[in-house]
């Protein structure tokens, strides 16, 4: 029965277009009640969910990619990609992917990159007479790639919620082949797409003109090597890179680049504040909620259900790659993995699934969903940024998502993809 | 009538950009001690102990805030698919639902956070010269500015600028 509520009300409230922090809370508090528990537990378990060391690099993260949004790192990336991949068939959309990648490396959002590199693109893309939808999609699938690059925040999310023992550098260095194999299935989308409807190329600006952006561009991708450099040679833990993050955006954008003025250090901090906040609050619900599902012991019972089914490894994995896939549809991607993983972890870890091999492809999932409706946020940027509705976004989508999901049975089914790189660099 | 709205929503305008300005000086000050935790181990050679308890503090205090400025931005994850689709007056209805919800767990917040803060005010906190109160304070004023937000919404209805928050 009080699994039933627990539930029950979340997902009543969830459909009724509850906000999820909100209807975590109310599921929460109605089962707290009918236990006959205090209810100021729930806001005991609210402020523990809050009281994590790892979780200040997702404030500290999001604050940097605001700061190099605005700091003039996006036009240096977008004009190295351009003269790198600029004159490949589908132009400007292969220099999107690009551009994204780099940018997806320095600010690990997929929001935030589609944010920077959508604006400048997108109208020069539709310019250039691709069509809308094309600038847009491309932009869009490409972004997905930040999520599984260091500094991902939603890698350092699982890393909060799985508890300990999955440690942030490795599943930093977990994402990285499957995040590359994501951008190589982008671009070949895009390059299908491209000879399908004759799209342009651009002129190639010759070696010298390459090696000019790159200078120009290199201040701002050594944030990579500061962030990922300092946490594997030991200099400073995961949460430490945050903050020395964040400088290096201010001094890379204040002093190299002379972009960043006082009001877009404000606004960029705002904005931080504003957004972080909305994922941390539903962490902090999620607290309570997480609590109740311990304290329910319904981590064991879906383990003996899925037993009951199957013993198969492979098989479980499919189940629950199958229902990550669902819970996309309806569930943002921070929300999915704080709700998701005390569930389905201790399930993974039952099945001998690796629990960084399982993160990646929980978030790589959970960005399939990014693209699409109803949930789609970054889906939604882009098309407000491209001018167009949803539903003209929606046509030229399905290559993108087809070459994002084979990517991800890809990385399902060969643990090598995701387990390598920790392994080789421990 | 119309007066009387648009007092209130100067009031609470003033509010939200106080609101604002304390989350974003969180999350900056939390730069700033993290920062120091680094220049400690390494310069001065000696690791504080302050750090951690205060940047937990801040960024509780900027996360909460933050989150009430997303209350009264609407721009909190949901799912609204049935909300859009609905006729006008049950969407009126079912945002109203959303927002009465939002102002109560926000009054719970409050009320809890401020017996939680007042409860613990004489024990000093684990690590830093700081009562362990202060650590409830984020909880117990954020969770007063979510309800207050999520208040004004009932009264006013939605923001003139959609906002999208997410990964």
């Amino acid at each position: 029965m009080e699994i039933a509520i627990l539930f029950g009300v979340f997902a009543l409230l969830l459909i009724l277009g509850v906000p999820i922090a909100f209807a975590i809370s109310a599921a929460t508090l109605a089962t707290v009640t009918y236990l006959g528990l205090p209810a100021v537990v729930v806001v005991q378990q609210v402020s523990s969910g809050f009281n994590k060391i790892s979780l200040l690099a997702i404030p500290l993260f999001i604050f940097t990619g605001e700061l190099m949004m605005r700091g003039g790192i996006s036009d240096r990336l977008i004009s190295l990609a351009s003269s790198l991949v600029g004159h490949l068939r589908g132009g400007l959309g292969q220099v999107s992917v690009v551009a994204s990648t780099l940018f997806g490396g320095v600010s690990g959002s997929a929001l935030a990159d589609v944010s920077a590199i959508g604006p400048t693109i997108i109208p020069q893309m539709a310019k250039r007479g691709f069509s809308k939808d094309y600038a847009v999609d491309v932009t869009v699938a490409a972004s997905l790639v930040a999520l599984l690059l260091p500094p991902s925040h939603n890698l350092i999310l699982f890393s909060a919620v799985a508890g300990g023992g999955v440690s942030i550098a490795d599943l930093f260095a977990a994402g990285i082949v499957p995040a590359l194999m994501l951008a190589v299935g982008v671009m070949g989308a895009a390059y299908w797409l491209a000879r399908v409807r004759g799209y342009p190329t651009e002129a190639f600006p010759g070696f010298a003109e390459v090696l000019k952006r790159l200078v120009a561009a290199i201040p701002g991708l050594l944030m990579i090597f500061v962030i990922f450099g300092g946490i594997r040679a030991g200099i400073f833990t995961a949460v430490e890179s945050s903050a020395v993050a964040v400088l290096y955006a201010i001094v890379v954008c204040l002093l190299i680049y002379r972009a960043l003025g006082w009001k877009d250090f404000a606004a960029a901090a705002a904005h931080a504040a504003r957004s972080s906040g909305a994922v941390l609050f539903v962490i902090g619900a999620a607290g309570a909620f997480g609590w109740l599902i311990a304290y329910l012991q319904i981590p064991g019972a879906v383990v003996e259900s899925l037993n009951a089914l199957t013993d198969d490894r492979n098989v479980a994995l499919l189940l629950m790659l199958i229902a990550f896939l669902i819970m996309g549809t309806f569930l943002d991607l921070a929300p999915k993995i704080i709700i998701v993983t005390p569930i389905f972890l201790p399930v993974a870890r039952a099945y001998g699934i690796e629990p960084m091999h399982f993160g990646v492809i929980m978030v790589m999932a959970g960005g399939l969903g990014l693209m699409m409706p109803p949930i789609g946020s970054v889906l939604f940027v882009g098309s407000a940024i491209g001018g167009i509705t949803i539903t003209e976004a929606m046509r030229s989508i399905w290559p993108f998502f087809f070459a994002a999901l084979a990517v991800l049975l890809l990385v399902t089914f060969i643990p090598a993809l995701s387990l390598t790189l920790p392994a080789l660099w421990r | 009538m119309a007066a009387k709205r648009s007092v209130l929503t100067g009031a609470f305008d003033v509010l939200a950009s106080i609101t604002m300005a304390i989350a974003a000086t969180a999350l900056s000050s939390l730069v700033l001690v993290l920062a120091w935790q680094v220049i400690g181990r390494y310069v001065l050679n000696d690791s504080p102990s302050w750090t951690e308890p205060v940047a937990l503090t801040l960024m509780s205090v900027s996360a909460l805030f933050g989150a009430a400025i997303a209350v009264r931005a609407e721009s909190h994850f949901s799912f609204p698919t049935l909300v859009e689709s609905s006729p006008p007056a049950v969407r009126a209805v079912l945002r109203s639902l959303a927002r009465l919800i939002a102002v109560v767990f926000g009054a719970a917040l409050a009320w809890f956070g401020f017996f939680l803060m007042i409860d613990s005010w004489d024990t000093p906190m684990a690590g830093a010269p700081a009562p362990e109160g202060l650590s409830y304070a984020g909880l117990a004023f954020g969770g007063a500015l979510i309800g207050l937000f999520a208040l004004e919404r009932l009264l006013t209805g939605p923001p003139e600028k959609p906002v999208h928050e997410g990964a």
